[in-house]
């Protein structure tokens, strides 16, 4: 079938391949030394990357992650660990 | 002092001095010129300018910074140790909503700039005094009627320990209203049967067995050890339907529910941390979050970090309700985070997981 494609579709497309992208690597991810968190976030240029979050700030633990999944860029950043919220 | 460090400081001074030059620049720009612009005005223009001032949102330079001035540069909510020029705005905007003409400048003359979101719309004093006049509430004390923001808790049957979160929100379905919060909050992960009392507030902010039970645990979504899990909430039926407001602490009336976006500058009131302001980093995370009952899965979770390098939540703030700011529709239930990093549920999920609407 043909389609007629606008900007805004291409952007919804691209989040939602992303999202995808996500969904099947996440629990491979989240098994990974030092990963609490995979989603799904923009850098500063507004493009999407995969984001690891880590309970460790060990540099060794970062060396050690994708650079890149599916063609996706994968940043991480230092959050967890993760914990309820209640006192 | 020794040479070397005298030395340090000589060229410490000299890059402040540069700093300063740079701030100076700036300060022309932003918060000076539109000043002497405002002389030659016509009277439309000056209706606009009156428009721009009392509705929260202008991205335009000239209404949205506020100060400008020398200090240290925060990148991801982490000082960086080096000196910027700080500009000061009503309202940081997601570069993707900023029109070209409206973006702040990254650096000048080689000197970093850093943004930095100092003002909301409660800090106009016209509109404070009418909406906020009663200033920022204990969320630890008894308030009646409860309010969502304020703390609630569970009684351990035990009396091994004392506990509070947040109330979230009053709910409805068509046997009655109920305070929402997270399962850990209402229903101790699992543990507590139906009919167990909440009190507001919670035991360990001083709330009394006898006299601050507000509703008896009806229902929880189980958390699950083995699989992943969408939300931690759960519901406590009002023992008396007069002892609920549903209007949040500060914040005032839900006004529905919306889904959160990347970039969408959100809101909360909560037992521990009070008022505080955020951004939403993720819509769609995947983590594992610690509790008594072990380290639990959660996908497809919202990611908020503070404005300003502040964190959005501590511990206690579980259960509260985060909002958009200016629409302030419920766009998530906040259960778990770190030191930098907070975790929300989708409203919608929490909802539709516990078939009711916001009361």
């Amino acid at each position: 079938m043909k389609k007629c494609y606008t900007g805004i579709e291409d952007a919804m497309s691209s989040e939602g391949e992303i999202r995808e992208v996500k969904r099947r690597h996440s629990a491979e991810l989240l098994r990974l030394p030092g990963v609490c968190g995979v989603g799904v976030e923009k850098n500063r240029s507004g493009e999407f990357i995969i984001k690891l979050h880590l309970d460790t700030d060990d540099p060794k633990v970062a060396e050690q992650l994708p650079r890149e999944i599916e063609g996706y860029a994968v940043e991480s950043v230092h959050s967890g660990p993760f914990r309820k919220q209640a006192s | 002092m020794n040479r070397n460090g005298s030395h340090f400081i000589e060229q410490a001074i000299g890059k402040i001095s540069d700093v300063r030059e740079a701030k100076n620049a700036l300060a022309q720009r932003f918060i000076h010129a539109p000043r002497a612009e405002a002389a030659i005005r016509t009277p439309a223009a000056f209706a606009a300018t009156a428009r721009a001032v009392t509705a929260p949102i202008s991205p335009a330079p000239i209404h949205n910074v506020v100060g400008v001035g020398v200090g240290e540069k925060v990148s991801d909510g982490k000082q960086t140790g080096a000196l910027a020029v700080k500009l000061l705005v009503r309202l940081k905007y997601p570069q993707s909503e900023l029109d070209s003409k409206h973006l702040l400048p990254r650096d000048i003359d080689g000197i970093p700039t850093d943004v930095e979101e100092v003002g909301t719309f409660r800090k106009f004093p016209a509109v404070a005094a009418r909406r906020k006049p009663a200033g920022i509430p204990n969320p630890r004390t008894k308030i009646r009627p409860a309010q969502p923001g304020s703390s609630i808790g569970f009684q351990d049957p035990n009396n091994q320990f004392t506990m509070a979160g947040t109330f979230g929100a009053v709910v409805k379905d068509k046997n009655g209203i109920y305070v929402l919060s997270n399962n850990h909050v209402l229903a101790d992960e699992n543990r507590l049967p139906p009919g167990a009392s909440i009190f507001q507030p919670g035991l360990l902010d001083g709330g009394s067995i006898a006299t601050d039970q507000i509703a008896a645990l009806t229902r929880f979504v189980t958390l699950q050890a083995q699989q992943p899990n969408a939300v931690d909430c759960a519901l406590a039926k009002a023992t008396n339907p007069n002892l609920l407001s549903s209007v949040v602490l500060y914040i005032g009336a839900v006004q529905g529910t919306a889904d959160a976006a990347i970039d969408m500058g959100v809101h909360k009131f909560g037992r521990t941390t009070s008022y505080t302001v955020g951004r939403v980093t993720s819509t769609d995370t995947d983590v594992t979050v610690g509790y008594d009952i072990g380290n639990l899965s959660f996908t497809g979770q919202i990611i908020i970090v503070g404005t300003g390098g502040k964190a959005f939540s501590n511990a206690g703030d579980s259960g509260s309700l985060i909002l958009q700011r200016g629409t302030n529709k419920a766009v998530g239930l906040l259960f778990a985070g770190s030191a930098s990093h907070t975790i929300a549920n989708h409203i919608g999920d929490v909802l539709k997981a516990l078939n009711v609407t916001l009361a």
